[in-house]
């Protein structure tokens, strides 16, 4: 009885129900995804798996592969030619943070040699 | 001439065989007159003038000489006359040093076992106005005299004095005035600078000594200067191989092609310029009896005037 006389208003509410329904699968322009598809989202996912600038671009920008081959051998040279205190150098500086480094070079600093000896050059007293 | 004086208004005061004996009386009371110690406290023996003509004028602040204590003056005069082409004028027993036809320091001996100056080295000089009130302030401000203050005939008042921390030094007013400022030379004194572990209480002392004003250059040096020039340097020992001292630069042309003639000579070499703490231009070296001395380049183009 109920169903008979509101026929109209559950005709109406469901009859929205799916218009915004459909108007959502279409990509309507609500979602921070609206205007994405499907493949140009998973390619800047992608870009997140890569830590190396360089091989981000090699991806990113084809035409620039050859430039960055080279830049990948040069630095490859520099650490083969690195004496094995450089590179151990290069090595503890990589495990360590920012922080670190910073101190370490205060530490340094402050236990640099003072050249104090002598007469000071004139362009001390342009300062 | 004589006989003018002694015969006034044409009168003849003495017979003429007298004059001789009179003029033997005269020499001796000039000369007894020139030895006698009217001031009270004159040295025996005369000392040459620091400047070649009498300047008059004088720079308070200013190092104008310096003097080498050592046990062996024959030897000094072949390593620096080697080392520098230094040339040497005997005075008595006072050895002074020219360097370009200009008086620039003296050779002093001392006997080698010797207790009081154990260790031979490089007194600097320093110009004052009144060496009496330096001297009392030295002794007032924790300072020594060690000798003086007294007149050193023809060199001046002086007194050799120790400052609060042990350095020693020369204090002096000049009979025939300070040496004129000049752009120093190849071998001439370019720099003095005393090593201190307490730079503050050393500029403190000097300072009024000297009438200095300062400026500092970095957390470890200071420079002293006069009628605003730089006149010395205070340099902050954090180390403390050497003791508190005054050392004296000489200027070179190169002082790391120096040193292989130092070595020759019977020197020693305690630091070459490359080594920490020479500002690269500067080496540390000792003469063959231990005196500490600086060599140090300049460039030659420099517009700024040296003492």
């Amino acid at each position: 009885m109920i169903m008979g006389r509101f026929w109209w208003l559950v005709t109406m509410v469901t009859g929205t129900g799916i218009i915004l329904v459909l108007a959502g699968c279409s990509g309507g322009g609500y979602s921070i995804y609206s205007g994405y598809g499907y493949p140009r989202y998973g390619y800047d996912l992608g870009y997140h798996y890569y830590h190396d600038h360089d091989d981000y671009y090699e991806d990113r920008y084809e035409h620039r592969q050859e430039v960055v081959l080279q830049r990948r051998e040069e630095r490859a040279d520099r650490i083969r030619n690195m004496s094995p205190e450089q590179r151990q150098h290069l090595s503890n500086r990589l495990q360590q943070t920012r922080p670190q480094r910073l101190e370490r070079r205060q530490v340094r600093r402050a236990n640099r040699p003072v050249r104090n000896m002598g007469r000071p050059r004139p362009a001390v007293r342009r300062r | 001439m004589l006989e003018t004086m002694l015969s006034r208004h044409g009168r003849q005061v003495f017979h003429f065989s007298c004059r001789p004996a009179i003029l033997l009386v005269l020499v001796f009371f000039l000369g007894g007159c020139s030895a006698l110690d009217l001031s009270g406290k004159t040295t025996g023996r005369s000392f040459p003038p620091i400047t070649d003509s009498p300047t008059r004028g004088y720079h308070y602040g200013k190092f104008v000489w310096a003097d080498l204590i050592t046990p062996d003056v024959a030897r000094a005069k072949t390593f620096y006359g080697g080392l520098f082409g230094w040339t040497f004028s005997q005075y008595d027993r006072y050895t002074m040093v020219i360097n370009n036809g200009k008086r620039m320091a003296g050779i002093v001996n001392i006997a080698p076992a010797s207790e009081k100056r154990p260790q031979p080295l490089w007194l600097p000089v320093m110009s004052v106005a009144d060496v009496d009130k330096a001297a009392a302030f030295v002794r007032h401000h924790g300072g020594r005299i060690l000798k003086g203050p007294l007149d050193m005939r023809g060199r001046g008042r002086a007194a050799l004095v120790q400052d609060p921390q042990g350095a020693e030094l020369v204090i002096l007013h000049a009979a025939t005035g300070d040496p004129a400022d000049g752009k120093p030379r190849i071998g001439d004194w370019i720099w003095n600078e005393i090593w201190t572990n307490v730079p503050e209480k050393t500029a403190a002392f000097y300072s009024p000594l000297g009438n200095y004003t300062s400026m500092k250059v970095g957390d470890a040096y200071e420079i002293l200067l006069s009628e605003n020039r730089w006149r010395a340097g205070i340099r902050f020992i954090f180390k403390d191989p050497y003791k508190v001292r005054w050392v004296l630069a000489v200027r070179v042309a190169d002082p790391a092609r120096i040193l292989t003639r130092v070595k020759k000579l019977g020197g020693t070499v305690l630091l070459r310029p490359d080594e920490p703490p020479s500002n690269g231009d500067t080496a540390l070296i000792a003469d063959p009896d231990g005196a500490l001395l600086m060599l140090q380049r300049w460039p030659v183009d420099t517009t700024e005037d040296v003492q």
